[in-house]
């Protein structure tokens, strides 16, 4: 299958050369253009429950949209919500991959993809949610910010919502910066701390610190 | 006056120095800094009645700001609301038009005429309905989309399918439709919202990233 | 000298502080998000010669500094590496405070500085208020390396003729310099939020870093899109 990235890497895109037949799997809502002959249809992949749990669990949307090339085929292009760039990834039988919660864009191939909570007790802020992504085929993710990718041969930590994906090498426990006690008192930060050795995607940018950032400029409900 | 492009694809901008007296108009907020001397004064472009237009561009100023050269060498720069490219077009004469989103318009030459008018289907799944600029006359216009931007040009056989939230621009001499993604259900299902539908000859313009795209990625807790 | 490298430079920059055995290091608390394993991040609220404590890190609150910092060390006498990003997409820059060139950092500019510089709060009186910014300016003490961070692409000017710059769009300058707050232009529509056409006029000589974007009017602009809240 044909593919290409365009734009610049803080505002990726991709574009999908659909021949007859051939279809991509993407996240619902991230169609930007398409030319030729393509059509869309949307999944309950495994039934309502399922298509529910994976929305809940992973942040997904409901659904994932499969596009397949009519019989002239067609272009399309999809993109993430956020600004950032998209890691193309061939993923193999031997080798999954652990994404983070809406990193996930669109695949081609056969790819599954399951959700993992790691809770952290629901006390204060979420824990890592993370989907595991097995098969072959090429994945695609995006990210808030640019890209930093560390071989980790030990152990490296990361800052909660910076971690995008990680090979499932890679095991990894939540924990605090600092010693003291009454430390969450004082605003110390929730790190996950990744161990083995394997390849580890990081972001640059936290989309929390976005959403608290724009929360100001909301309009505020009226209550009628 | 003397114009430049700086920043493209991320962080475009306009910078600009006049001569005194010459004039240059841009969105009011758009400046960033200016020569010292500089003259600016505020006026009101765009003609939908006042109503219309204050539910129509809730939180969109069609205020510019007119700034004019007072010393040789007097500069100012412009910036968009919103991180990504920004491109001009000439327009060359009172028949030739072209189309913007509204959101899109960044300065403009004095004497180019700007009119906000509403592009159809306002539905049920979109409360925004599509709100264009008009811009025609003789001078340039400088607009902005929100990420990296692609110009397509359509050959007039191939239409071109575009979330509504992606298109920046377009030549008149392309023709658009407003339609849903592939009938009801597929709309509501899909989550793809509306797309414009473009077919034609001539240049059209589609951005990498939309603010609803963004809104709807964020992770608000309420 | 502090060893930093700036990666993705220009649109969303981080910088990756590389610390040696006893070098120290201090940010916004909220900045670090990654780091080697060996670092010892210890959240702090800044002193600085009895000053500080609680006011100190209120008036750092309102100048949009978090209401703490962070100091990091290495624990184990290796090397060690610790990346700070901002908020928002734009750049970092590098700057020096010396004793000929003291800066003053607008609130949410300051990303992090080596370890003997330390922050003022000065309080800007009503000008702050009516621009929409924080009242508080952050002024940097000491000698020695910092970092500011930027929405868009960051440009430091010399300035000795006067320069006016919109107030969204000033990250920092040098002290010597003097401004006056005003308005852009009589009817330009402005918000207490974004604090859109409010200029400074600067005069004297000096520098100023400024940024090429308004994160105040990229909130604006983002309001229609974004679901209302509770009150």
């Amino acid at each position: 299958m044909d593919w290409e990235l365009i734009g610049n890497a803080a505002f990726r895109g991709v574009e999908f050369s659909l021949a007859p037949g051939e279809s991509i799997l993407t996240e619902t809502g991230s169609m930007a253009w398409h030319q030729g002959d393509v059509t869309v249809s949307s999944n309950m992949k495994g039934g309502v429950f399922s298509s529910l749990k994976r929305a809940v669990l992973q942040g997904e949307s409901f659904f994932q949209n499969t596009w397949t090339g009519g019989e002239s085929g067609g272009l399309i292009t999809l993109v993430s919500g956020s600004p950032g760039d998209i890691v193309p990834l061939e993923i193999t039988p031997q080798l999954p991959l652990h994404l983070e919660r809406g990193a996930y864009l669109a695949n081609t191939g056969h790819i599954a993809t399951n959700a993992k909570w790691e809770g952290f007790g629901g006390m204060f802020k979420e824990g890592l949610f993370a989907i595991r992504a097995e098969g072959q085929g090429t994945l695609f993710f995006s990210s808030y910010g640019g890209i930093d990718l560390v071989q980790v041969n030990g152990s490296y930590i990361v800052d909660n919502g910076y971690a995008v994906a990680w090979d499932s090498t890679l095991t990894h426990h939540i924990t605090r910066t600092g010693k003291k006690i009454r430390s969450f008192l004082f605003g110390d930060q929730l790190i996950t701390r990744f161990d083995g050795v394997g390849r580890l995607w990081i972001q640059n940018r936290n989309p929390q610190s976005l959403a608290s950032f724009l929360h100001p400029f909301r309009r505020v409900k009226q209550n009628n | 006056m003397q114009t430049n492009i700086v920043g493209n694809p991320d962080f475009g901008s306009l910078e600009i120095s006049l001569d005194p007296g010459e004039e240059i108009w841009a969105e009011s907020g758009a400046m960033s800094r200016m020569s010292g001397q500089m003259q600016v004064k505020s006026k009101v472009l765009g003609s939908l009645p006042g109503a219309l237009l204050r539910r129509m561009v809730a939180g969109e100023s069609v205020m510019v700001g007119r700034y004019q050269g007072v010393q040789p060498g007097d500069f100012a720069s412009f910036s968009p609301g919103l991180p990504g490219t920004v491109m001009e077009h000439t327009l060359n004469g009172p028949d030739d038009r072209f189309f913007m989103t509204a959101g899109a318009f960044l300065a403009c030459t004095p004497g180019i005429k700007l009119k906000l008018k509403f592009g159809g289907l306002r539905s049920f799944f979109s409360s925004e309905g599509v709100v264009l600029l008009v811009a025609r006359g003789t001078g340039t216009v400088w607009y902005n989309g929100y990420g990296a931007c692609v110009e397509k040009q359509l050959d007039g056989v191939q239409p071109l399918v575009v979330d509504t939230g992606h298109v920046v621009a377009w030549e008149p001499t392309i023709d658009y439709k407003i339609k849903g993604s592939g009938g009801l259900k597929a709309t509501m299902f899909s989550g793809e919202g509306l797309t414009m539908h473009f077919q034609g000859t001539g240049k059209i313009v589609v951005q990498t990233r939309t603010p609803p795209g963004l809104a709807g990625w964020l992770p608000f807790r309420m | 000298m502090v060893d930093i490298e700036i990666h993705h430079p220009g649109v969303f920059a981080g910088a990756l502080v590389k610390l040696n055995p006893g070098e120290g290091y201090f940010s916004d608390a909220g900045a670090m998000y990654r780091m080697s394993a060996n670092v010892n991040s210890e959240v702090t609220i800044l002193k600085r010669q009895g000053k500080g404590g609680i006011m100190g890190a209120l008036k750092r609150m309102l100048a949009r500094e978090s209401f703490f910092m962070a100091t990091y060390t290495t624990t184990d006498g290796q090397p060690g590496e610790v990346g700070l990003a901002p908020t928002h997409q734009g750049d970092i820059m590098s700057l020096m405070n010396t004793q000929q060139e003291q800066w003053v950092c607008s609130g949410g500019s300051f990303l992090g500085g080596q370890q003997g510089l330390s922050l003022d709060p000065s309080f800007q009186g009503f000008k702050g208020f009516f621009s929409g910014e924080a009242p508080f300016y952050l002024n940097v003490v000491g000698q020695g390396q910092f970092l500011v961070n930027g929405y868009g692409r960051i440009q430091v000017l010399d300035v000795t003729e006067g320069l006016t710059v919109d107030t969204g769009h000033l990250i920092a300058f040098t002290q010597g310099l003097q401004y006056k707050i005003s308005k852009a232009a009589k009817g330009f529509i402005s918000s207490f939020l974004s604090g859109e056409g409010f200029v400074m006029r600067f005069t004297g000589t000096g520098k100023i870093a400024v940024q090429s974007h308004d994160s105040g009017r990229f909130g604006e602009t983002m309001r229609k899109y974004m679901p209302p809240r509770e009150g």
